[in-house]
């Protein structure tokens, strides 16, 4: 039963990409710093929707690049591949039970202080569609270091489908699963929504996302371990 | 008389208060809220005055202390705006 449903596990690794913040974080500040300007609400929604678009491009191109380079290197290696998947998982979920969040008022995450400065440079010179595109890419990149876990059992379990329908369902599952937080984000600044509300529910939301990401990336490791190296092996 | 202010981390050279530059930052939290534009100027206007009559008696002070006064103050008037202003540079 377990082997017979990958799309749930594909499905819960985009949720486990969901809970990370840092694309969610620049989408608010490019929200915030557009109505701070007095942007007209088309220029802003522009900006986002192409932040959105750029997050979503970079996300299955990094999905598929990590499935090409998979079947090209794999090969025999099979239960290496799963077992090096399964302690990624395990070692990023503790580190970001750890150190996720910066333990200070706010919402600050892991990355260093000159590339927060940076990056709220970046998002205070976005005016055209193009540059918020290449920081909705530039986010889902930054955040590889933990993503790349629930990427890689993703991408694992897709090859394990049998048909190009199935694959393309499940990078179609994990990737609206992955980018819906943008796509909330989106709605409800488009809808009239402050960013006060979005920013105070994060910030008293910010351990619960943290310990269910940590906890649910060590799960999700722990799982790939049993089903596919220990499982196989019995 | 000119006070001056101190820049975070305390890298750059102080600098002379510039009330424009705390009238734009105050007005952008407040619209980040949606604020009308009108409110959130006579907002800022009167915060800009009140962190101009504290500072009437020093002489130096850090960016730290002008944005706390002003948050304090905002917090009376625009309290959603505060948040944003209080919390914009720990959002990363």
């Amino acid at each position: 039963m377990i082997s017979a449903s990958p799309i749930f596990v594909i499905a819960f690794a985009g949720l486990l990409h969901a809970s990370f913040q840092l694309g969610v974080a620049l989408l608010t500040l490019l929200s915030g710093h557009s109505l701070g300007i007095n942007r007209s609400f088309h220029k802003l929604m522009r900006l986002n929707i192409a932040y959105l678009f750029g997050a979503t491009v970079i996300t299955v191109l990094i999905f598929a690049a990590l499935a090409y380079f998979a079947l090209l290197s794999i090969g025999s290696n099979i239960q290496i591949a799963w077992l090096i998947t399964a302690i990624i998982n395990i070692v990023i979920g503790v580190s970001v039970i750890i150190f996720y969040y910066r333990r200070t008022k706010g919402t600050g995450l892991w990355i260093p202080d000159s590339m927060a400065q940076y990056l709220n440079k970046r998002v205070k010179k976005t005016d055209h569609t193009g540059e918020a595109f290449t920081l909705g890419a530039g986010s889902v990149l930054a955040e590889t270091p933990f993503l790349i876990g629930p990427f890689a059992v993703a991408v694992l379990y897709t090859l394990t489908l049998e048909g190009a329908q199935l694959q393309f369902l499940s990078l179609l599952t994990y990737s609206l699963i992955a980018l819906a937080p943008l796509v909330a984000i989106v709605s409800l600044v488009g809808g009239g929504h402050k960013i006060s509300h979005i920013q105070k529910w994060r910030e008293e939301n910010k351990l619960f996302l943290q310990y269910c990401a940590g906890c649910g990336l060590v799960i999700l490791g722990v799982f790939v371990l049993v089903d596919k190296v220990v499982g196989a092996n019995i | 008389m000119n006070s001056y202010v101190v820049k975070s981390g305390g890298m750059h050279e102080s600098e002379i208060f510039d009330p424009l530059k705390l009238h734009g930052s105050l007005m952008a939290a407040c619209l980040a809220v949606r604020a009308l534009e009108g409110e959130a100027h006579m907002v800022a206007q009167k915060i800009t005055e009140k962190v101009m009559d504290w500072l009437e008696t020093k002489t130096e002070v850090t960016s730290e202390d002008v944005r706390r006064v002003a948050a304090l103050n905002l917090q009376t008037y625009q309290p959603e705006a505060a948040y944003i202003y209080e919390t914009y540079k720990t959002m990363l």
